[in-house]
């Protein structure tokens, strides 16, 4: 065989798999977007009129500011609490390993398994949070915590903050031990306070990891699917419908086929923005 | 007297087991649960060992649901998908990183690249369609091939395959060797911590996986574990909790093992993964 075409003999297998099953699929949704379709008659054109209608949808938008709301948090909590029990866990003390396990032990839970192990937590009835409330003495602050609109959708995401936190602990935690113990100690010598070393010796060496961990964070909090699905279904009243949710709502439940393309066409669109930020995040780090 | 030191080491621990013991408690709860009765489960406050360990919640589950057969889709699925997913993964990366001179090299990485993080969402309704239409609704190809190219997986070997030396892919070629026979007798060899890496973070992903499956599949048999878990959790006015916890425990202690004995494995892939580069 010539040797020009070695390469494309490793690279057909890679590329059939893609084009079938994920270029072909993509263009193919955004192609359903701009028709109508209920799965079984041919599917019939129609511009952008689901777009039209999408931006008209008062549950597109709560689905949407919904998504971003779990972004905000995702961002909030994880990352910071991550941040710090990696900078308490870079030290080296006693069973370290230990402890690094426990903190990211519910990673390897199904976001299913968590979604039903917290939906029993959330229990009105009998449910841990609200028993822990009335044993001490917060017996006016127990609620049905997923049937209440107001608080369904902060105990979806606490849920997922749980399993969420230790992820980014690892990756900081990774981060920190490519970080030079030279740079730290010549900082303590100069007479760095812990907040100094922090915030302008250990926090600027993190960037890299940081960035890395800001987008799989986004990501993450567009993945929200299985534990909507699995605690609340969208509901009450679509307080915490998500836009992953919705989509899977209306092309497989209502078989809206065409408009649930149009959704997913959205959640790509967005996702779009942050794979882009990933990319030059690592196109940089492979110019170094 | 307090020393400054020690208040930061007390303060330094408190925060430390907080975390921990926020972490465990859902997880030793779950256990816990599967191994009581219901009326045990809601009381307060909840007693860490059961006052009698009730195994039938364990064969219980079986006479609902053929529990045994969703165990051996997820497990079975999880394996083939792992198994094509670093074939393809490693041949991928292998032609980007060492056939540098190959015409369209650029463009092919820059799609995989920015295919890497498509939601499934975005695939679902072609791909159902595409299924449906070859009959396969409710099979096992339906439920491993969308899975089997992820770019996830091409981008950290090929980032791995990087940093082994040309030198040593020549030295083979003046000696004579083929172009196949350098992939899997030097190159596969070599890059056999990311490959283990790759294959155990593969693994955990699709045996959790959700939302395709419960698209794919609509008979109790093919369902997978999550699926399985799900319509239990549906009905939930037919079957008890302790049930439910009792699939769920069964469902995670593959993970457990896995888990503690491939501990290094997980760590390194999701940081060469998320890091490598």
């Amino acid at each position: 065989m010539k040797r020009k075409y070695i390469p494309w003999a490793f690279l057909s297998i890679p590329l059939t798999f893609y084009s079938i099953w994920v270029i072909g699929p993509t263009i193919y949704t955004m192609y359903l977007s701009l028709t109508e379709w209920d799965g079984m008659t041919a599917p019939e054109f129609q511009g952008i009129d689901n777009y039209l209608k999408l931006f008209n949808d008062p549950i597109f938008y709560t689905s949407l500011v919904n998504n971003i709301k779990w972004l905000v948090i995702f961002m909030a909590i994880p990352v910071v609490v991550g941040l710090f029990l990696a900078i308490l866990l870079s030290k080296e003390i006693k069973w370290a390993r230990g402890y690094k396990a426990a903190i990211y032990s519910p990673m390897i839970l199904a976001p299913v398994v968590i979604g039903l192990i917290w939906s029993w937590i959330y229990q009105p009835q009998g449910g841990l949070l609200n028993n822990t409330l009335t044993y001490i003495g917060l017996e006016g602050l127990t609620r049905g915590w997923l049937s209440n609109p107001n608080t369904a959708l902060y105990a979806v995401i606490g849920a997922a903050v749980w399993r969420h936190t230790g992820y980014v602990m690892l990756l900081f935690l990774s981060g920190l031990t490519a970080i030079s113990p030279t740079v730290i100690e010549a900082s303590r010598i100069d007479g760095a306070s812990a907040w100094q070393r922090f915030r302008y010796i250990i926090l600027p060496l993190l960037k890299p990891t940081t960035v890395i961990v800001i987008v799989i964070t986004m990501i993450q909090s567009l993945r929200a699917f299985d534990f909507v699905s699995m605690m609340t279904r969208g509901g009450p009243f679509n307080s915490t419908n998500v836009l992953a949710h919705y989509m899977y709502t209306e092309a497989f439940k209502n078989y809206n086929m065409g408009y649930g393309a149009s959704i997913a066409v959205v959640l790509f669109a967005i996702m779009f923005i942050f794979i882009v930020m990933y990319l030059r995040q690592i196109r940089k780090g492979e110019l170094e | 007297m307090f020393k400054k030191e020690n208040i930061t080491t007390y303060v330094f621990y408190i925060l430390l087991i907080t975390g921990v013991l926020i972490s465990l408690l859902p997880f030793v709860w779950m256990i816990t649960s599967s191994f009581k009765t219901l009326a045990e489960i809601s009381e307060y406050p909840p007693s860490l060992l059961p006052d009698k360990i009730m195994w039938n919640n364990y064969i219980d589950v079986f006479d609902t649901v053929p529990y045994g057969r969703n165990l051996f889709n997820s497990f079975f699925v999880a394996i083939m998908y792992t198994f094509f997913g670093v074939f393809i993964s490693a041949t991928g990366g292998y032609a980007l990183s060492k056939y540098r001179e190959a015409p369209g090299r650029k463009l092919f990485f820059a799609v995989i690249l920015s295919t890497m993080m498509i939601p499934m969402q975005v695939l679902a309704i072609p791909l159902y369609i595409l299924m449906a239409q070859v009959g396969w609704i409710n099979s096992y190809p339906a439920l491993i091939l969308p899975f089997a190219a992820q770019g996830f997986g091409l981008f950290m070997l090929k980032q791995y395959i990087d940093g082994i030396p040309d030198d040593l892919i020549e030295a083979a070629r003046i000696d004579g060797c083929g172009e196949f026979r350098i992939f899997f007798q030097i190159i596969l060899p070599v890059i056999k911590p990311a490959v283990a890496a790759l294959g155990t973070i593969y693994f955990m992903n699709n045996y959790n996986l959700f939302f395709w499956p419960l698209i794919v599949t609509n008979k109790s048999i093919m369902y997978t574990v999550p699926v399985a878990i799900a319509q239990l959790q549906g009905q939930q006015f037919g079957i008890p909790l302790h049930h439910i916890m009792a699939a769920a425990t069964m469902s995670t202690a593959p993970l457990i093992i896995i888990f503690l004995y491939f501990q290094k494995y997980i760590i390194s892939g999701i940081t060469m993964g998320a890091l490598k580069g």
